[in-house]
């Protein structure tokens, strides 16, 4: 109490300064028109501003569960995409009184490894056995097709990506709905690929879009691959296609793996069939 | 001095109301006298009676002039500087030849100007920036703040004539 009344003694003078500064400051705020109107513009733009920052705040603290909602929209939206069905024959059989059978799945992963100057580049992604991966699986971006799985841990998978020399992906020409050839990589520009084997009779020009092809084994049907920018003759009678790529492989982040639910079912058909 | 306080409230209530209100000669011409009883009393007195006393004219003229506050801001800042500045005055007391007399007549005639000076400015400036928001800083307010500081530096050195010499009121 002593040393309260200590300081009240010793700083009183500023105490009633700053009374009669608060005081003459809200009789000006309060009776001044000029003051009143500064008063509500800067009240007015001080609220709007502190409601912007603190929405991108939170905006950005919530940004992960934002992006990991998106990403399972996405897989939702995938999921429902013609591509992924399986049609069944109505003059032999239906079952579950519906026309269709879901055949692709997919699973969402966050690339934690890639590169971009080998001749044989991989990437490295956070899910494993453990989140259903195997091998063999395809891998595509939001942009387009990435590569195929060569090797799984219980948490991680190695992706032999696109821009590998052993990497080999079937290809359909969009516009012509055609589905011959092959996609490699053949140099070292992670921007560019080789379509080749393409018959030089059929019409093709640069801009077409190249996508998977039905008869792939790893991928959906209509996933991007990228654009025909060049074309050249080889021995007369092919085209050999420079495609620029869809998929921006130095800035990948997040990729899908595609789950093919009937491939053992296929690939036991395939070995009865060899043997 | 202890008369010196009601005394002169009265007169520069007199002279602001009925003399300086009813002269008209320019915009810029707005002194206010107020300040001589701010500035000339006791600065020994406790800050806390002077940050008052500031506190009590500034409300005082505020309701006169419908001035919103200003007076307040302004006079009220006067009162809780004045202390400060006056400690400077150490060096500079000369011996009083009055024992009654204003502090300010004990010091060297340098910085009792420069005091008086410096008070005005701080308070003119507060008083004419509050007062002219809006309005060109340069070309009214400015002129404002100087024609009316000198105006008032006059008053208050006629004030001091009037009081401690004419009629030898110390």
């Amino acid at each position: 109490m002593g040393a309260l009344l200590q300081f009240l003694k010793t700083y009183l003078h500023v105490l009633l300064f700053a009374i009669a500064l608060l005081f003459g400051g809200t009789m000006l705020l309060r009776y001044h028109l000029k003051y009143q109107s500064v008063y509500l513009n800067t009240s007015r733009w001080m609220s709007g501003n502190l409601t912007n920052i603190t929405q991108k705040v939170y905006q950005y603290r919530h940004l992960q569960a934002a992006n990991n909602h998106l990403i399972n929209e996405n897989i939702r939206l995938r999921k429902q995409m013609r591509e992924n069905f399986h049609m069944i024959p109505t003059d032999t059989f239906r079952i579950n009184d519906t026309l269709f059978k879901q055949r692709y799945t997919y699973i969402p992963a966050s690339v934690i490894g890639n590169t971009l100057d080998k001749a044989d580049n991989f990437i490295t992604i956070n899910r494993g056995r453990s989140s259903g991966i195997a091998k063999g699986m395809g891998v595509f971006s939001p942009d387009g097709v990435v590569g195929v799985v060569q090797d799984v841990s219980e948490n991680f998978s190695i992706i032999m990506s696109l821009l590998n020399s052993k990497a080999v992906v079937s290809p359909k020409i969009q516009e012509i709905n055609l589905s011959q050839g092959k996609v490699t990589w053949l140099n070292r520009n992670p921007d560019y690929a080789y379509l080749t084997n393409i018959n030089r009779y059929e019409k093709i020009e640069n801009g077409f879009t190249v996508v998977t092809s039905p008869y792939s084994q790893n991928f959906p049907e209509n996933i991007p691959i990228g654009k025909v920018v060049e074309l050249s003759e080889v021995d007369g009678s092919f085209y050999k296609i420079k495609i620029k790529l869809s998929t921006s492989f130095s800035q990948l982040r997040e990729v899908y793996v595609v789950k093919d639910l009937l491939k053992d079912e296929l690939e036991k058909l395939y070995q009865e069939v060899e043997e | 001095m202890t008369i010196f306080i009601p005394l002169s409230l009265l007169y520069v209530l007199f002279m602001q109301l009925f003399v300086l209100a009813n002269i008209s000669v320019s915009m810029y011409f707005q002194p206010y006298i107020y300040l001589f009883l701010l500035l000339y009393v006791e600065p020994d007195m406790p800050a806390w009676s002077q940050v008052l006393m500031g506190l009590f004219l500034g409300l005082l003229f505020d309701m006169m002039f419908n001035s919103q506050g200003v007076h307040i801001i302004a006079a009220s800042t006067v009162g809780f500087l004045k202390p400060f500045l006056a400690r400077i005055r150490a060096s500079k007391v000369v011996a009083r030849e009055k024992e009654s007399a204003s502090w300010l007549h004990a010091t060297k005639p340098a910085f009792k100007h420069l005091f008086i000076i410096s008070m005005i400015a701080v308070h003119h400036l507060l008083v004419f920036t509050l007062e002219n928001i809006g309005h060109s800083f340069l070309f009214i307010t400015l002129p404002t703040i100087l024609i009316s500081s000198l105006a008032t530096y006059i008053l208050i050195l006629l004030s001091d004539e009037i009081f401690f010499n004419t009629f030898n009121l110390d």
